[in-house]
C-alpha cells in the first residue's frame, strides 16, 4: 500500500472562551478532540458534521491557520505543529484552502489578476511579471474564466465565479493537498454542481489531495472516496464512500444517512428517517462517556461511563460504538 | 409607494454594464456615488475657493498683513482703498488677514490631521492585527494618555518649548491620533478574522505584508469620514487655543485669533468678527457635508 500523503496523529485544538463579565472565567473548548486520518494522494476524504462539530478547526488545524494544542500533522516526514510560521512557509504552496463565503475570501482591495497572481510573487519569485502574467491567465481560463477578468475586482462578479477565483487562488502553485472548507454550501445549487465537478477535473488531472469538509451528504457522496463523521469535536466513523452509504455502523451515521432525501420518489427509501431529538449539546460542556449518547435511540448505561474507541470493521472502516457490533 | 422608491434609471448594475463601465474597484464606485451628491460636491467647489483664495489674495493683494494704515484706523467694509473687509484697531486691512488667517488655519487643520494620520492609523492596525498582550498594553497606553487633558498637555509642551506654530501642529496631533487609533484597531480586530487574511497567512505571507495589502487598505474606508471630521476639528482646537493665547501669535494670525480679537470689539466693529466667523463656519460645513457623502458612498451596505 502506498505510504499517505499527509497523515494526522491525534490531533486536538482547544480554544480559551473567556465568559463575559469582567472576572468570567476562562474555559477551555475542545473544538477537535483526538482525531487521526491518513489521506492519500490524489483522494478526496469526506469530512461530515454539523455546524460547530469542528471539522472547519480540523480543517485549519491542519494547516496551522490554527494551532493545534496536541497531536501531529506529518507532511513529507515533519511534523508540520512543531514548525515556527517562518518554517512552514516552504510548505504552504503545497497545501492550500478554499474557504466557504465566496467574496468574503477575496481581499476587495486587489484585482482579481493580484489576488491569482500573489501565491507566485511570493514562491516562484524567479518568473518575471510577464511570465506571471501568463500563468495567471492560463489558471483563470483553467477554472472557467476568461483572461480579461484579471482587471476587475471581485465585487464584480458572482458567488460561484468568487469561488472559481479562489480555486485558481489555491490552485495556481500546483498543491499536493487543498483543503475545502464547505466550498460549495453558500452557492445556488445549480453552481454547487458546476464548482464540484470543476474540482473532480483539476483532481483528475493534477492529483491534488481534497479533504473536503461539508454538512451535505449528498455532496460528500458525489465528491469523496473516503467518508469521516465528525460529532462534537470526535471522530464517529470513517469508511470508504460506498462502505459508508451501504452499510454504516455508527447510529450517528445511519441517521444522517436516513436523513438524505431520495430523489427518485419510484425507488424505495433506504428505511424509516431516523429523527434525532434534540439540540447538539455545548461543546463547553459535552457529555461523558460517548459525546452521542444524549441523542442517540440506542444509548445504553456503559455509554455514559466510557467513550468509545474506534473498532475496526474491515477494511478502512471504522467506528466508535459500543453497540456497532450488536446493532449490525 | 413602490415606484416613488425605485432607484433612477441606469443606476443598477445592468445600468453600468449598458454604459460599457466595467472594471471598478470600491474605491472608484464609491467616488462615482459621491459625484451624485450635490451637497457634498458643493462643498468640495467651496472648499477648493476657500483654499484657492487664502493661497493666492495675500500673494497679490495690494496691502501686507503688517502694514498699518494710521489714517484709517477701524474703518468698516469699503470698497474704497481695497480695504473690503475693513480695517482693525492697528489700522491693518482684515480682507488679507483674513485670508491669511484661513492659510494658516487650513494648514493647521490639515497638518494635524496628517500627523494624527500616519501615527494612529499605524498605531492601531498594530495593536488590533497582533493582538493578546501587545494589543492590551497599546491601548492601555493610549487609555493614560486619554486621561491627560488636552489644554494641560499643550500649556505644559508651549512653556517647555516655548510658542511656535510647529508645536501646534505637534500638539494636537499628537492627542487626535488617539481615537484614530482606537477606531482603526476596531475596525483591524473586525478585518482580521475576514477569510481573506486567513487565505493570505495560508499563502505564507508575511505578516508586516498581510498587515499592509490586506488590513490597512481595507480599514481606510472609516478613516477617510473620520480625517474630514477631524480636519475641522482640528481647526477649531486651533481657534480656542489661538483665544486663550496658546496658539498662533501675532503678527501672524488664524481665524481662531481674528474672531477673539473680534470678538472683543463686536458692539464697536462687528465687521472684526463677522468675516473670520463666516468663513470658519463655512469651512466647518463644507467638511460635514464631504464627511457625510463620503460615509453615504463609502457605506458598505450599499455595495
Amino acid at each position: 500500500m502506498n505510504p499517505p500523503l499527509l497523515s494526522v496523529r491525534r490531533l486536538s485544538i482547544q480554544y480559551s472562551v473567556r465568559q463575559s463579565g469582567l472576572f468570567g472565567r476562562t474555559r477551555q473548548l475542545q473544538a477537535v478532540d483526538d482525531v487521526s486520518f491518513d489521506l492519500m494522494p490524489g483522494e478526496t476524504l469526506g469530512i461530515v458534521g454539523e455546524t460547530g462539530c469542528g471539522k472547519s478547526s480540523l480543517g485549519k488545524g491542519v494547516l496551522q491557520l490554527v494551532r493545534p494544542s496536541a497531536g501531529q500533522v506529518l507532511w513529507q516526514g515533519r511534523d508540520l505543529c512543531q514548525l515556527s510560521p517562518q518554517q512552514l512557509k516552504p510548505f504552504r504552496k503545497d497545501l492550500q484552502i478554499i474557504f466557504q463565503d465566496p467574496l468574503s475570501s477575496l481581499n476587495p482591495r486587489m484585482t482579481v489578476g493580484e489576488i491569482v497572481g500573489e501565491p507566485l510573487e511570493l514562491h516562484a519569485p524567479e518568473l518575471d511579471t510577464s511570465g506571471r502574467e501568463r500563468a495567471v491567465d492560463a489558471m483563470l481560463e483553467r477554472v472557467g474564466l476568461r483572461a480579461e477578468m484579471k482587471r476587475r475586482y471581485p465585487n464584480e462578479f458572482s458567488g460561484g465565479q468568487c469561488q472559481r477565483i479562489s480555486i485558481a487562488r489555491a490552485m495556481i502553485m500546483q498543491p499536493r493537498v487543498i483543503v475545502c472548507d464547505e466550498p460549495v454550501s453558500a452557492l445556488d445549487v445549480s453552481i454547487q454542481a458546476q464548482i464540484c465537478n470543476l474540482l473532480r477535473e483539476l483532481q483528475r488531472d493534477t492529483g491534488v489531495a481534497l479533504l473536503f469538509i461539508s454538512h451535505d451528504l449528498s455532496i460528500v457522496r458525489y465528491m469523496s472516496h473516503r467518508v469521516m463523521i465528525m460529532y462534537l469535536g470526535r471522530v464517529m466513523e470513517t469508511a470508504p464512500r460506498e462502505h459508508f452509504f451501504g452499510a454504516a455502523r455508527h447510529p450517528y451515521s445511519r441517521a444522517l444517512i436516513s436523513a438524505v432525501p431520495q430523489p427518485d420518489p419510484d425507488q424505495p427509501t433506504a428505511g424509516p428517517v431516523i429523527t434525532l431529538d434534540g439540540d447538539l449539546p455545548s461543546p463547553l460542556d459535552p457529555p461523558s462517556g460517548c459525546v452521542f449518547r444524549t441523542r442517540c435511540p440506542h444509548a445504553i448505561p456503559l455509554c455514559a461511563g466510557q467513550p468509545p474507541a474506534l473498532e475496526s470493521f474491515g477494511q478502512d472502516h471504522e467506528a466508535a460504538c459500543h453497540r456497532a457490533r450488536e446493532l449490525q | 409607494m413602490s415606484a416613488a422608491k425605485a432607484p433612477p434609471l441606469g443606476s443598477g448594475p445592468l445600468g453600468r454594464a449598458a454604459r460599457g463601465e466595467v472594471s471598478q474597484s470600491q474605491w472608484q464606485q464609491a467616488w462615482r456615488r459621491f459625484r451624485r451628491n450635490r451637497a457634498a460636491m458643493g462643498s468640495i467647489w467651496l472648499l477648493c475657493l476657500i483654499a484657492l483664495l487664502s493661497i493666492f489674495v495675500p500673494m497679490f493683494w495690494p496691502h501686507e498683513i503688517e502694514d498699518t494704515y494710521w489714517e484709517s484706523i477701524l474703518i468698516g467694509p469699503t470698497l474704497e482703498n481695497w480695504h473690503w473687509f475693513g480695517t482693525d484697531a492697528n489700522g491693518r486691512d482684515l480682507f488679507v488677514r483674513t485670508w491669511y488667517g484661513g492659510r494658516i488655519s487650513l494648514t493647521i487643520g490639515v497638518m494635524t490631521t496628517a500627523v494624527a494620520l500616519l501615527i494612529g492609523v499605524t498605531y492601531g492596525a498594530v495593536a488590533g492585527f497582533f493582538g493578546g498582550r501587545l494589543d492590551g498594553f497599546m491601548m492601555r497606553f493610549v487609555d493614560v494618555l486619554y486621561s491627560l487633558p488636552l489644554l494641560f498637555f499643550i500649556i505644559i509642551l508651549v512653556t517647555v518649548f516655548g510658542r511656535n506654530i510647529y508645536l501646534v501642529f505637534l500638539a494636537i496631533g499628537a492627542v487626535e491620533w488617539l481615537t484614530m487609533s482606537r477606531i482603526v484597531r476596531g475596525q483591524t480586530l473586525a478585518i482580521k478574522t475576514r477569510e481573506y487574511v486567513e487565505s493570505a497567512v495560508a499563502i505564507g505571507l508575511s505578516r508586516p505584508v498581510i498587515l499592509r495589502r490586506y488590513i490597512i487598505p481595507n480599514v481606510l474606508g472609516p478613516v477617510i469620514v473620520y480625517v474630514t471630521l477631524l480636519i475641522p476639528t482640528n481647526i477649531v482646537i486651533e481657534s480656542y487655543l489661538s483665544f486663550l493665547g496658546l496658539g498662533v501669535q501675532e503678527p501672524l494670525t488664524s481665524w481662531g485669533l481674528l474672531i477673539s480679537q473680534g470678538a472683543g470689539q463686536l458692539d464697536s466693529a462687528p465687521w472684526l468678527i463677522a468675516f473670520p466667523a463666516t468663513l470658519l463656519a463655512l469651512t466647518m460645513f463644507c467638511f460635514n457635508f464631504i464627511g457625510d457623502g463620503l460615509r453615504d458612498a463609502l457605506d458598505p451596505r450599499d455595495r
